[in-house]
């Protein structure tokens, strides 16, 4: 009863269906009771769209405060919450954007909010664990078949075929005044936070394309084959960026950062 | 970590993190929302830790949803349990609402029927949030847009059933009690009156937005002067409870802020010299 009351609740103020389960009044103030409940579909929708102009700052300066605003508002009326935290939502605006006509006229946006998204997971992730080199030397040479990496929690990669990053940057406080950026050439990135700042880094293919490979396949031998001879210097190099954050070995408790050892 | 909380505080927000710790302002509390800590990690936690350093803190969210009909959600009550052991704030508040149904969530705190079955189903649920927590939770009243035909009792008679019930404490806004009151037409003096004083742990003061046929509880402006009359009313039947100045949208220089906490001290001062001479 008081589920279906919920349910309907909800449906009412995201889409406009009508209430059966209860029977709301108008208020004192001579309000009819529709529209006192549209006093809350107003308020989530405005709390739902300074969500995403919260999570999305940059895109909402490219783009205009007003284009940002209708496009952010169209999204969430098709997009009821259904997060539990309000920084939880708006993962899929970058897709909506790319299918939404208005958007064609600016082409960048989409990758711009890929990146803003990587950047708003990346601030509010774990903070990274100090990676155990000494536990790791002993697990690699006794149980390597069974050693599978753990990736730092907060890593995103974005593939973009314009500079997204210099466009980021562009509109950080520290760019110089009336430089422009140049966007010319595709950016393969990581965005991570190896301490209190969020990194985004322009990384080369070879590097793009472990990093791939590990988010679907964490073991140390598919990453030797993958990379042959080089793993020897793609390693440690994705170990010293923080990129890679700690190992387990498969079907066992043991993690090697420096918290669980 | 020093934890009395006295007098007027000013809610945490993070707009105003370096403003606080680069000239250290002499606010007795914070109330932090725990809702902007419930992530893993990263820079809200470096402020908070260095905030609660140097001030007692209260903790208050609006995201447990304690009304609604599915199971609490275990993972948010978990955390909320390792912030509370973390920063060990004095109490922790949370108000007496719902957000979510079993699809979606509207990050909004809705109102129940005022019924006997609802204050029970709440009961149930502080009363599982008290046992996770170890500690008594302080619940608020709303401000709230609509009524049901289906209530049974006042919004004060509802409230204080509740407190009895799960043996909690209650959180007094006092603008949500002048919100609802002008827009469902009942007196605001008459729910004072019927709150159960000795359990009002803290009380809360905000600005809303006068629509006309409508107010809004939007936080975004100075508290009015029909709301500093009544926090005078509360403040006669409840005594020296601490107080909190609330700002969520438009959120002003932290002057502005002081200025507000400032006129509620004035006022707390006033009452219990009143209160003290006719005692
Ligand atoms: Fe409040």
């Amino acid at each position: 009863m008081l589920a279906e009351f919920q349910r309907q609740f909800l449906r009412a103020i995201y889409d406009g269906k009508p209430i059966s389960a209860a029977q709301l009044q108008a208020n004192a103030l001579g309000r009819s009771a529709e529209h006192c409940l549209m006093a809350y579909s107003d308020s989530v929708q405005a709390t739902l769209c300074k969500a995403l102009a919260e999570i999305y700052p940059v895109a909402r300066q490219f783009v205009g405060e007003r284009f940002f605003d209708a496009l952010a508002m169209r999204y969430v009326q098709q997009h009821p919450s259904e997060v539990t935290r309000l920084d939880d939502y708006g993962e899929t605006f970058s897709d909506f954007c790319t299918g939404f006509e208005p958007v064609q006229q600016v082409p960048h946006l989409p990758a711009l909010l890929a990146l803003e998204w990587a950047w708003h997971r990346a601030f509010h992730s774990a903070d990274s664990q100090a990676f155990d080199f000494a536990a790791f030397a002993v697990a690699a040479e006794q149980q390597a078949g069974r050693l599978r990496f753990v990736l730092s929690d907060q890593l995103s990669l974005v593939a973009a075929g314009f500079r997204v990053d210099q466009l980021w940057l562009c509109h950080q406080p520290q760019w110089p005044d009336g430089q422009l950026p140049d966007l010319e050439a595709p950016v393969q990135l990581v965005i991570h936070r190896p301490g209190r700042e969020v990194f985004i880094e322009p990384v080369d293919a070879e590097e793009f394309s472990m990093l791939e490979h590990l988010l679907a396949d964490p073991g140390l031998e598919g990453l030797c084959d993958l990379l042959g001879e080089n793993v020897a210097v793609l390693l440690p190099r994705a170990i010293e960026h923080g990129w890679i954050c700690g190992f387990e070995l498969e079907n066992d408790e043991y993690a090697g950062t420096d918290q669980s050892v | 970590m020093q934890n009395r909380i006295e007098g007027v505080g000013l809610g945490l927000r993070s707009c105003h993190y370096q403003h606080i710790l680069s000239h250290k302002p002499r606010v007795p509390w914070f109330e932090v929302m725990t809702d902007n800590y419930m992530g893993a990690g990263g820079q809200p936690h470096q402020y908070l830790e260095q905030i609660r350093q140097r001030y007692p803190v209260t903790f208050h969210g609006v995201g447990l949803s304690l009304g609604s009909a599915a199971p609490l959600n275990k993972e948010y009550l978990h955390r909320l349990k390792e912030l509370v052991d973390i920063y060990q704030p004095a109490w922790v508040s949370e108000h007496l609402c719902w957000c979510a149904s079993d699809e979606y969530n509207s990050h909004e705190l809705l109102p129940l029927p005022y019924t006997e079955l609802c204050a029970r189903h709440l009961a149930e649920r502080i009363d599982q949030v008290q046992n996770c927590l170890g500690q008594r939770l302080v619940v608020e009243n709303l401000s709230s847009y609509v009524t049901f035909a289906e209530s049974e009792m006042s919004e004060w008679e509802f409230v204080s059933l509740i407190c009895q019930l799960a043996d909690c404490d209650l959180l007094l806004d006092v603008n949500n009690v002048y919100v609802s009151a002008t827009n469902h037409g009942f007196s605001a003096a008459d729910y004072i009156s019927g709150v159960p004083a000795k359990r009002v742990r803290e009380i809360h003061l905000a600005g809303f937005e006068d629509q006309g046929d409508l107010l809004l509880d939007s936080h975004s402006r100075p508290v009015y002067d029909a709301v500093w009359d009544l926090y005078r009313q509360a403040l006669e039947r409840v005594g020296p409870v601490p107080t909190l100045i609330e700002w969520d949208n438009d959120i002003p220089g932290f002057e502005v802020l002081e200025a507000e906490a400032e006129k509620a001290r004035a006022i707390a001062a006033q009452t219990a010299g009143e209160v003290s001479c006719a005692g």
